[in-house]
């Protein structure tokens, strides 16, 4: 059902259903500020339908498709001020707190390490990314 | 038991994404780690080319440089216990930073292959590396884009 959306990706039947328990499903209406970090709670996202649209003071404006994940450097490091996240149209999302990725990383079995592997990737292409458009920014 | 001293391992986990690790923890990740020694004024990772391998900085310091179309841009510079080459790294992709050494470098660098291998045999100790540099990149990022603003 998921084997497009990133991260979703790196499991497969019993296990991707372990870890789809983990993530919560929530519905936000177009125009809705998208908030990873709040007082009391710190999320990454994957985009399952609709648009989100990303704003960074230094890095300008890009759309988040469906299938993508965001979120996920305010989840391991924190706000990233200056960055905002708004949905474009009506948006499903499914959303991952800090105390669920720990269960994720934390079990120690290979199916964490699959984890493991796929969220460092994405955070390296991430990354990557803000480094082309920094460039380009320039 | 890494060939690494305990003084090196203290600078590396001094500068943050390794802190979580013990330094007995730190000296079986680097136990397969080679080191290379970079003259100053050299380049010690190349813009362009694969990043098949992580990089810490065990003595000297490098310069970040990122190139736009028109000019290289020396952000902001490195030392002792900093890790290098982790966006692409992790991305799997070829370096988009360029890192020149300011000083004369010590590099203590452990190859993919290594990394891969480990986690193949699921040592918990690499998942958790990859988590460790997945915070570390987002942290030097921010570092390099703020440099690269006050550059504008």
């Amino acid at each position: 059902m998921y084997t497009r959306i990133d991260m979703l990706s790196a499991v497969v039947g019993p296990e991707q259903e372990r870890m789809l328990q983990l993530f919560g499903e929530v519905w936000v209406e177009e125009g809705a500020i998208i908030e990873p970090v709040c007082s009391d709670h710190a999320y990454c996202f994957v985009l399952i339908d609709g648009f989100v649209r990303a704003r960074d003071e230094r890095l300008g404006t890009w759309l988040i498709a469906p299938g993508q994940l965001f979120g996920l450097e305010e989840l391991l490091v924190g706000v990233a001020p200056g960055r905002s996240y708004t949905a474009v149209t009506r948006c499903t999302l499914l959303n991952l707190t800090r105390d669920a990725l720990a269960k994720l990383v934390g079990a120690g079995d290979s199916f964490s390490q699959r984890i493991q592997i796929e969220l460092s990737s994405l955070a390296g292409q991430a990354a990557q990314r803000r480094v082309v458009l920094l460039a380009k920014n320039l | 038991m890494s060939k690494l001293s305990d003084g090196i391992i203290g600078r590396i986990r001094a500068r943050g994404h390794l802190a979580a690790f013990t330094t007995a923890e730190c000296h079986a990740i680097f136990d397969c780690a080679r080191v290379r020694m970079v003259k100053e004024g050299d380049v010690a990772i190349h813009r362009g080319r694969f990043a098949d391998e992580v990089t810490w900085i065990a003595a000297g310091a490098v310069d970040v440089v990122l190139h736009t179309s028109t000019m290289p841009h020396h952000l902001v510079e490195l030392d002792e216990g900093h890790a290098i080459g982790m966006i692409a790294f992790l991305a799997r992709a070829n370096h988009a930073l360029e890192f020149i050494a300011t000083r004369p470098l010590m590099l203590v660098i452990i190859e993919r292959d290594v990394i891969e291998s480990a986690l193949h045999a699921n040592d918990p100790l690499f998942g958790r590396l990859l988590m460790a540099l997945s915070s570390g990149v987002f942290t030097q990022l921010s570092l390099v884009e703020e440099a690269a603003m006050a550059d504008r």
